[in-house]
């Protein structure tokens, strides 16, 4: 008897211990049939979860006929969970990557299915612009699909009303950011007789990935994004003359007391916040300038905003962009067979699909929008924001694209900023390296960049000078940076081979 | 004592020779719910603690996550050689090891004094009532600890920096510039972690036997002769056990914390081991390596505690083993 006691005890803990090993089961009570199939999704949520089975994903998984697991992971912490889960080889059947030199190495070592050969038979897959699949094209085969966007979307956003008051003009020249800036922070634009209005705010990312300030402006001036090629000569940009001058203006702005003093601790959602509060009046954003003004308008109704194409003495000009907020890989961990890679295929070509693109981008009728003649009436925005968002964020979506596809009755601002974005494809600086391959950018890039990106920061607030800035650079080099030069020049001489 | 621990190296009271495996399972079935008790915590320690070890081999493979542990090839030291000769090498050596001296120097000693101070205090409920709150900043999670200070620092109307302004009409950018790193660094760790501290401390000071006080207040000691006499050797054993554990976590530097205050402009003395494996092992996808620096790190803390210890009982005190 004590035996069997005792025997019980430790089965009992036996049992509890391997049940804490076992994988943590999301239960569903999600009724799904034997013959739907079963998708989980590795994805990135900016803002608020959607709600466990919402009309959207249901409708998602009944037009396609599958069975979705998405893993919702924050924007924020997606990178180094999605790393962890490529080294543990413990990965969902489809995940959303970035085009990074460590996601590239592990494409090349193999760990994803190359979709490339694939994509003719899809209707939709097939028919997307080549420039999409060319900027996520590893060592020029195609490993994913990607969630497309616009390949240009800096513009001008600024305070109309503080323009109007001060008699400013936009910004064309250097010269002119200075005047706009200066102006807008020592002369009181927002009339209430303190000094508490800053031209423009930057955050600890101004000089980071494509949406650098630096690279922005330097580019509208005429120079390069981020890299110059002259001669099957790669040249960075930092060693360019519109982006010392730019540099060269942010010092001033700085010394001068004109953009905020703490701007290497500011976060991007506190620099939002001064903005958003009316405290600040000139930006370059990807984002829509509405969005600004919706908030705006809370604090200040008055307050007017304008977006106008980024442009320089040489007319618009600016930065190209990926055309991607990343792309869906299909991992070979969890996916063995090429018949369920082609299913994984078939669910995103019915994305797009003219009825799913419209649930993806507008949700579902009569419950997040209505018909009303030539528009669709977006019904409640906090639902909207709920429930659609999450999936229109993820998902790849065309809609403004789609002529079939309603478009919502949005205000002016907010289809001017669209228009620009649109035009924009006519104006972009591409970046020449986007695509190459380098192995000392792989092993050493963010290293790289840390030196660069520090060394801009500390000549701006004026802790080094030029023969600083020069020393810099020479330590850019000396750790990687020339051989990376020479290795992006033989890499582009190969493909123009090819 | 010193005999005793050359006799039996083996298992500490078991003397018989002979027969030690007979001895150790009649014991076990004496004993055995004891034993049984003590199954969970060895189950513990086997899955969470010794079978992950196996991943340290990766520091000596060139780890890649497709081809797993048993496709990736042995590389012996390369990891570690990397390390070694790489520029950084020195800095972050540097800046880890003075972190770690400053905490031990700055931070060690604030809980031991604040628990002197504590226990003097008579009224009960006073104290009860200042314990309580002591706590609380450690269940604040770091990125709010650092929240908290860019709202009271900051130069943009940070509460501190404009009383400051109002009195010696400049600023000072304490998260900014370089010098003022480490200061905050230790002061941000003593903020967050001094009254959690005090708690090991507060216990060891509850057993100090009472007579002794009396006795030594009858024979005329003031306050401070009694600390000096009877407090502090009562705690010393502890102190010193909390000092050699502590020693084993000495290259840590708390990678949440730096990671938070670094900025470009103090990046020189900012950038310590833990933020380096982030960086590498985290960003760029070098297992392997990161691996090879977090276990250089441990066997520094492996070495540390093993001397400490060796020494604490060189001078006659008990040690942690």
């Amino acid at each position: 008897m004590k035996m069997n006691v005792c025997r019980g005890i430790g089965i009992l803990m036996l049992t509890a211990v391997l049940a804490g090993c076992g994988p943590v089961d999301g239960s569903k009570a999600k009724s799904s049939g034997p013959d739907r199939f079963y998708l989980s999704i590795g994805a990135t949520l900016i803002g608020e979860l959607p709600p466990n089975n919402n009309a959207v994903e249901k409708a998602i998984e009944a037009y396609t006929n599958t069975d979705l697991q998405i893993e919702w992971i924050p924007m924020s912490a997606y990178d180094d969970k999605q790393r962890l889960m490529i080294a543990a080889g413990e990965l969902p059947k489809l995940v959303k990557l970035a085009y990074t030199p460590d996601y590239i190495s592990t494409i090349k070592a193999g760990q994803f299915w190359e979709l490339g050969p694939m994509l003719k038979d899809y209707a939709h897959l097939s028919v997307l612009d080549s420039q999409y699949y060319s900027n996520i094209s590893v060592e020029g085969r195609i490993y994913g699909i990607p969630i497309v966007r616009d390949l240009g979307r800096a513009t001008i956003q600024y305070r109309k009303d503080w323009f109007d008051r001060l008699g400013l003009k936009v910004p064309v020249t250097l010269e002119d950011w200075y005047t706009v800036v200066h102006a807008m922070t020592l002369e009181d634009p927002d009339g209430n007789g303190k000094q508490d209005t800053y031209g423009m705010v930057l955050d600890k990312r101004y000089n980071q990935d494509v949406s650098s300030m630096l690279t922005r402006i330097s580019v509208s001036q005429g120079g390069p994004n981020k890299w110059l090629v002259e001669d099957n000569q790669f040249i960075p940009e930092f060693l360019t003359e519109p982006f010392f001058e730019t540099m060269k203006l942010f010092r001033r702005l700085y010394t001068e007391k004109l953009i905020n003093s703490d701007f290497i601790v500011v976060d991007n959602n506190e620099a939002s916040k001064i903005y958003d509060s009316g405290r600040a009046g000139i930006q370059i954003s990807g984002g829509n300038a509405q969005s600004w003004m919706d908030k705006l308008i809370k604090t200040v109704p008055e307050a007017e905003v304008d977006v106008v194409f980024l442009a320089g003495p040489d007319g618009n000009r600016l930065p190209g962009e990926p055309g991607n907020a990343g792309f869906f890989a299909v991992p070979k961990d969890s996916v063995k067979t090429l018949e369920e890679v082609k299913q994984i295929l078939e669910f995103l070509d019915k994305l797009f699909d003219p009825p799913m693109q419209m649930v993806i981008t507008r949700g579902i009728e009569d419950r997040h929008w209505s018909d009303s003649g030539d528009y669709a009436e977006i019904l409640d925005r906090t639902l909207d924001l709920r429930e659609v968002k999450p999936y229109r964020d993820l998902l790849p979506n065309l809609a403004e694209y789609q002529q079939s596809i309603k478009p919502v009755r949005q205000p002016e601002l907010y289809q001017k900023n669209q228009e620009i974005g649109k035009m924009n494809k006519e104006y972009v600086v591409e970046n020449p390296a986007l695509t190459l391959e380098s192995d000392t950018y792989r092993e050493k890039g963010k290293e790289l960049e840390i030196i660069i990106q520090d060394a801009e920061t500390k000549f701006i607030m004026g802790m080094i000078d030029e023969e600083g800035w020069r020393a810099e650079l020479s330590r850019w080099q000396e750790a990687g940076g020339s051989q990376m030069c020479r290795e992006y020049e033989l890499a582009n001489r190969s493909r123009a081979a090819e | 004592m010193k005999q005793n621990v050359s006799i039996s190296a083996g298992l500490p009271g078991t003397k018989a020779p002979r027969g030690k495996a007979d001895t150790l399972l009649r014991d076990i079935i004496r004993d055995k719910w004891l034993y049984l008790m003590l199954l969970p915590g060895i189950i513990y320690f086997i899955i969470f603690k010794y079978v992950p070890m196996y991943g340290v081999s990766m520091a000596f493979m060139d780890y890649k996550p497709y081809t797993g542990f048993l496709g990736s090839p042995w590389v012996g030291f390369k990891h570690f050689e990397r390390f070694f000769s790489e520029p950084q090498f020195g800095m972050l050596f540097r800046n880890t090891v003075i972190l770690a001296v400053y905490n031990l120097v700055f931070f060690f000693p604030m809980p031991i004094i604040l628990s002197l101070m504590l226990n003097e205090v008579r009224r009960a409920k006073f104290k009860n009532f200042v314990q309580t709150l002591i706590y609380i900043p450690h269940f604040v999670s770091w990125v709010v600890v650092v929240g908290i200070f860019y709202i009271l620092l900051t130069t943009e109307n940070g509460i501190l920096n404009e009383l400051l302004y109002q009195i010696t009409g400049r600023k000072i950018a304490f998260l900014l510039e370089a010098e003022w790193f480490r200061t905050m660094i230790i002061t941000q760790s003593i903020w967050k972690e001094i009254g959690w501290g005090t708690v090991i401390f507060l216990a060891a000071l509850a057993g100090v036997d009472l007579q002794q006080y009396e006795a030594a207040r009858i024979d005329g000691a003031s306050r401070w002769r009694q600390l000096w006499h009877i407090t502090l050797p009562a705690i010393r054993s502890t102190i010193i056990i909390l000092f050699i554990l502590r020693l084993g976590n000495f290259l840590d530097s708390g990678f949440e914390h730096i990671f938070l205050m670094i900025t470009p402009t103090n990046r020189e003395v900012g950038e310590v081991f833990d933020t380096y494996v982030y960086t590498k092992g985290m960003t760029q996808g070098q297992y392997s390596y990161s691996s090879a620096v977090g276990l250089f790190k441990s066997a520094v803390g492996l070495v540390l505690v093993l001397g400490s210890n060796w020494l604490a009982k060189k001078f006659g005190e008990e040690g942690v083993y």
